[in-house]
């Protein structure tokens, strides 16, 4: 009915203005583990598509920003436990089930050895815009999985 | 950074509603038992670190990797 949008301008360190939808942004509430009272994040893709990474951006911090990705990507046998403590504490059940990201570490300069967090994911709930991070109990998933296998090591990545 | 000696069994109270207790003590391995008010998030300081260490990701490395998870395509 022609009614116009809402969108936000916020600075990123990284990406510079962004300007997103003011309903596209997505509350953490509580934060990230370590980022504490940071509750506002943009999913970003720079990419347009083309990468099978986001980044998470916090909107009031332009420095902090997370790159994310499917965990099925990479890791198809990974899987979360759904008696979880920190499952049942948000009471997943009757809701619509989220999409699920890990976090991902790139250490500067060495790309390759990239790792994935796969012992605190994060679900994101796309209806009510909600991200919420949980630390995995009932798992052997790491810290630190890499992501992208080494050709000159014949063994597993275990 | 205070100090304390600790044995077994006995506590530290931080803010008047966090007590910390010296549940075991073998080898170089303490277990620590925690009681706090349930909106306190206590975690392993390697997760905390960890995430810290994925907030420095910078835009160029991870196109590099883009570029090369591509090239490979397997």
């Amino acid at each position: 009915m022609g009614k116009t949008e809402k969108s936000i301008k916020f600075n990123s360190t990284r990406f510079g203005e962004v300007e997103i939808p003011e309903r596209n942004i997505i509350h953490a509430p509580g934060g990230i583990i370590g980022f504490a009272g940071i509750e506002r994040y943009a999913l970003l893709d720079p990419s347009g598509g083309e990468s099978l990474f986001l980044w998470l951006q916090a909107v009031d911090e332009p420095d902090l920003a997370f790159i994310v990705t499917d965990p099925m990507m990479f890791v198809p046998e990974y899987a979360i436990d759904a008696t979880e403590p920190d499952i049942e504490k948000l009471g997943i059940g009757e809701k619509k089930p989220p999409a699920l990201f890990v976090m991902v570490t790139v250490p500067a300069g060495n790309p390759d050895n990239i790792t994935a967090n796969l012992l605190a994911p994060l679900l994101y709930f796309e209806e009510d815009n909600v991200i919420h991070q949980i630390v995995l109990e009932k798992t052997e998933w790491g810290l630190k999985h890499p992501l992208v296998a080494k050709p000159d090591e014949s063994g597993g990545v275990e | 950074m205070l100090i304390l000696s600790r044995k077994t069994e006995e506590k530290v109270v931080i803010a008047g509603n966090i007590e910390i207790t010296v549940v075991e003590i073998r080898g170089d391995t303490v277990k620590l038992g925690i009681n706090a008010p349930k909106d306190v998030k206590i975690y392993r300081s390697e997760l905390v670190d960890a995430i810290r260490e994925a907030a420095q990701a910078s835009p160029s490395d991870l196109e590099k990797l883009s570029k090369k998870l591509k090239g490979e395509g397997k």
